[in-house]
């Protein structure tokens, strides 16, 4: 019974909503800086010179996973894990920071994953026309708008919830 | 600060001033020549015509100067400064048509010595090579070329090493007792025997011995044993060594010419452009047609060339349906940000409406508010500036403008993070209250959004209301310009009503609504005008006014404002975290100075990049998208442009 009383304590489910945030929207840019890197070696095999523009073009995605951080990070912040006392929670607490840490873990795994593929994508507009990199960096921060907006819930959410 | 107005120029010049009018008009750098392809492929100008091919010699130079370049750079390369800029030359020393010559000696001996080592290099791989086909060899101490005597023979073999094994091949040489078999090495690929046997069994030993995969080696022009072959080969090998570095030290002796070869490399490169050019140009035996654009402006300066060297020319009003190219004038401040919208689109020449003006203003409030940081804005300006003074790009060059771009938002991000209070997130909090025990804070000008984060939300869908409202005026104004002001009242005057109604709400609340009220009434009777029919009138102007959501999804896409600047002081709020996890101890102290230095500079980096793209998002799609006409041709002018060289005014 300890086990189930520990399992919805109000600190480990803020624990739980602040390693989803990191877990989630991390995986996301992981596998979208991945994708993108990909192509990115594909078009430097041709022309070495191109590291700077493919490399920018690679980054794009990463930004869900600091997303993700800047909520883990506000999470275990509030709830007191570092710099600071502990705060004692309630289980309906725990609840609400787990909650507010969704949007950005689920729209940061999806939005990262997508945002990949449409910078690997504009990795075509850099190996035949390098001058393009403006454009070809607006499609791939389209689909960041998403994170954007659900980073932005998350942290209103976040500011909501009163301890 | 709008569209420059071009004058089409056309102009018939003799024939024999064609280079030094080209020349002049280069050095004048504001006139573009278009190719005369149309007229050459017109049946009626064909007769008269003809185009010119000739071939130069400055192609055959280029190559040439350009490998000595490449081999200079690849053997001798310079170590130069960081951040240095182009060598700076007068006018006069440029046209030194000496030192052209001087280069095209230099890099002749360049690219020989070069070639030298090429050929150095090949030798090296035929020796090599060699020598790898005779190390399975080395142990034997039998010379290679041991002569065979009238009644034996010695002779030298293989066997694949996925066959018959060695030790069933030596049984079986050995069977008819004339022949014996013996393993010299192996390797992964091969066994190597010395095979002894009798003149006259030779051909039957050789049946056996090829039917289990044997077959015979030879050593042509070699004498000796296969070490002392190997001895020979390796000296040769060190021979080619230590003549490469003699070659190599040589080019390296050749290291000084590389800023000739450079000069000369732009002098020809631009020589080339204006061969090329006139291979593009068509006239007649006796004269040269031009037909290109000149800024208005500069009508005067092109004419006392032209009439100097004796054509006949003249200035024309573009047609109205031509397409002159668009060059954009534009104040000191507004300039650096043009390079954000020639990354969309220059406007076409005839919309007349340059949004950069416009687009300016709110780029800089923009990066500012998302970066919003005293401490990022001095390192963005500083560096910017920095680079701006140490390698002195290219009037107008993407790379100026970027850092003159780089330099203004810096100095917005710094305006901002006063408003804010921020100065590297809340480095002077973190540090005072960890690392000093009493905790002392930056005071913002305004507020501080991590505290009160609805204020700058609300801010932020403001700053999105102005720049839609302003969009949507700029789109009137483009309709009330080309005479549609009827269209200018429906399509834009209503919809600026109901979306103003939302401020007079907060002020007067009846005000307001009557203001939406009667703005969505215009639309709903108006938008569906085209429409025929009075069900097709109605059901377009619902559809438009449906399209109230675009206008609510466009202002709310300024919330990202809000959600940038908190990621940027979030992050840095990290790090200063991070950073004073150790206390106020010596180890502390340097886990601080560690994380602040690449905490912060990660930061800046990840959200320069993160902040330009969503600013440049906002103007590209939230305001571009009201009025904004794409798809201008860029004005590209002769003019000498060089790659190594900057050429200065003489006297300065």
């Amino acid at each position: 019974m300890e086990w189930i009383l520990a399992l919805f304590d109000g600190r480990s489910l803020a624990i739980l909503g602040a390693a989803l945030a990191m877990g989630l929207a991390g995986t996301g840019s992981a596998k979208g800086v991945g994708i993108a890197g990909e192509a990115a070696a594909g078009v430097l095999t041709e022309d070495p010179g191109k590291f700077g523009q493919t490399l920018l073009l690679q980054a794009l995605p990463g930004t869900q996973g600091i997303y993700g951080m800047i909520i883990a990070f506000l999470i275990i912040l509030k709830i007191g894990l570092i710099g600071g006392s502990p705060v004692e929670l309630t289980t309906a607490q725990g609840f609400q920071f787990l909650f507010a840490a969704l949007p950005i873990g689920i729209a940061g795994l999806t939005s990262g994953i997508a945002q990949g593929r449409a910078s690997a994508a504009c990795m075509g507009i850099i190996a035949k026309r390098p001058e393009e990199l403006g454009k070809a960096m607006m499609y791939p921060a389209l689909v960041e708008t998403y994170a954007v907006l659900a980073l932005l819930i998350s942290f209103l959410m976040w500011l909501g919830i009163t301890v | 600060m709008t569209i420059v107005t071009m004058s089409k120029l056309r102009v018939i010049a003799p024939q024999n001033v064609r280079r030094p009018l080209l020349k002049e008009l280069t050095k004048l750098g504001c006139v573009e020549i278009g190719s005369s392809a149309d007229y050459l492929a017109d049946q009626e100008w064909a007769g008269v015509l003809e185009k010119f091919n000739e071939n130069s010699e400055t192609d055959r130079y280029l190559s040439l100067l350009t490998a000595a370049r490449e081999l200079l750079d690849k053997y001798a390369a310079v170590k130069s400064g960081f951040l240095t800029g182009r060598r700076q030359i007068t006018e006069q020393e440029f046209q030194n048509e000496n030192i052209v010559k001087e280069a095209c000696a230099a890099a002749e001996k360049i690219n020989e010595l070069g070639r030298q080592i090429t050929a150095g290099y090949s030798e090296e791989g035929r020796l090599a090579a060699k020598r790898a086909s005779l190390l399975p060899w080395q142990s034997l101490d039998v010379p290679l070329d041991y002569p065979s005597g009238k009644y034996y023979k010695v002779l030298f073999g293989v066997s694949p090493a996925a066959g018959v094994s060695p030790g069933e091949l030596v049984e079986a040489a050995a069977a008819g007792g004339t022949a014996d078999l013996r393993l010299i090495s192996s390797d992964r690929e091969q066994n190597y025997y010395l095979l002894l046997l009798h003149a006259g069994s030779f051909d039957e030993v050789m049946d056996v011995l090829k039917a289990k995969g044997f077959s015979l080696s030879s050593f042509k022009d070699l004498a000796g044993t296969a070490g002392e072959n190997i001895r020979r080969l390796d000296c040769q090998l060190q021979e080619v060594a230590a003549q490469r570095r003699e070659l190599i030290d040589k080019i390296k002796a050749l290291a000084g010419q590389i800023a000739p070869i450079e000069q000369a490399i732009d002098k020809l490169t631009i020589e080339n452009r204006r061969e090329q050019l006139i291979n593009t140009l068509a006239g007649t035996k006796q004269t040269l047609f031009i037909e290109g654009w000149v800024p208005k402006a500069s009508e005067n300066e092109v004419a006392k060339i032209l009439e100097n060297q004796g054509c006949a020319y003249q200035f024309d009003a573009p047609d109205k349906d031509e397409e002159p190219p668009v060059l954009l004038h534009n104040s000191k401040f507004v300039t650096p940000f043009s390079m954000v919208t020639e990354l969309y689109a220059l406007p076409t020449y005839n919309s007349g409406l340059d949004a950069n003006p416009f687009m300016a203003f709110f780029f800089f409030i923009f990066f500012g508010l998302m970066m919003g940081d005293i401490g990022y804005g001095i390192m963005i300006s500083l560096i910017s500036w920095l680079i701006l003074k140490k390698t002195r790009p290219a009037e107008g060059s993407v790379m100026k403008r970027l850092m003159q771009l780089g330099f203004l938002c810096g100095l917005s991000t710094i305006m901002w993070g006063a408003f804010f209070g921020g100065f590297f997130g809340d480095a002077v909090k973190a540090v005072s209250g960890q690392m000093f025990g009493r905790e002392f804070i930056i005071k913002p000008i305004l507020f501080d959004p991590m505290a009160d984060p609805m204020t700058l939300f609300i801010l932020s869908l403001a700053f999105g209301f102005i720049q839609i409202g302003m969009g949507m005026c700029l789109s009137a104004y483009k309709l009330i310009k080309q005479g549609q002001f009827l269209d200018a009242v429906f399509d834009v005057g209503f919809w600026l009503l109901i979306l103003g109604g939302v401020p007079v709400c907060l002020l007067d609340l009846n005000a307001g609504l009557i203001m939406m009220a009667v703005g969505a009434l215009g639309v709903l009777c108006t938008a569906g005008r085209a429409k025929a029919g009075f069900f097709g009138k109605l059901i377009g102007g619902l559809g438009s006014l449906y399209g109230i959501t675009g206008y609510l999804s466009d202002i709310l896409s300024y919330s990202r404002l809000l959600a940038l600047s908190l990621a940027t002081a979030v992050i840095a709020q990290v790090m200063n975290t991070m950073g004073t996890l150790g206390g106020p101890s010596v180890l502390g102290w340097l886990l601080f100075v560690l994380v602040f230095i690449v905490g912060h500079i990660f930061n800046v980096a990840i959200n320069i990049l993160g902040t330009y793209v969503h600013t440049s998002r906002l103007q590209y799609i939230e305001f571009f998208g009201k009025f904004y006409e794409p798809g201008g041709r860029p004005f590209s002018p002769l003019f000498n442009k060089t790659k190594y060289v900057e050429i200065i005014k003489e006297g300065k």
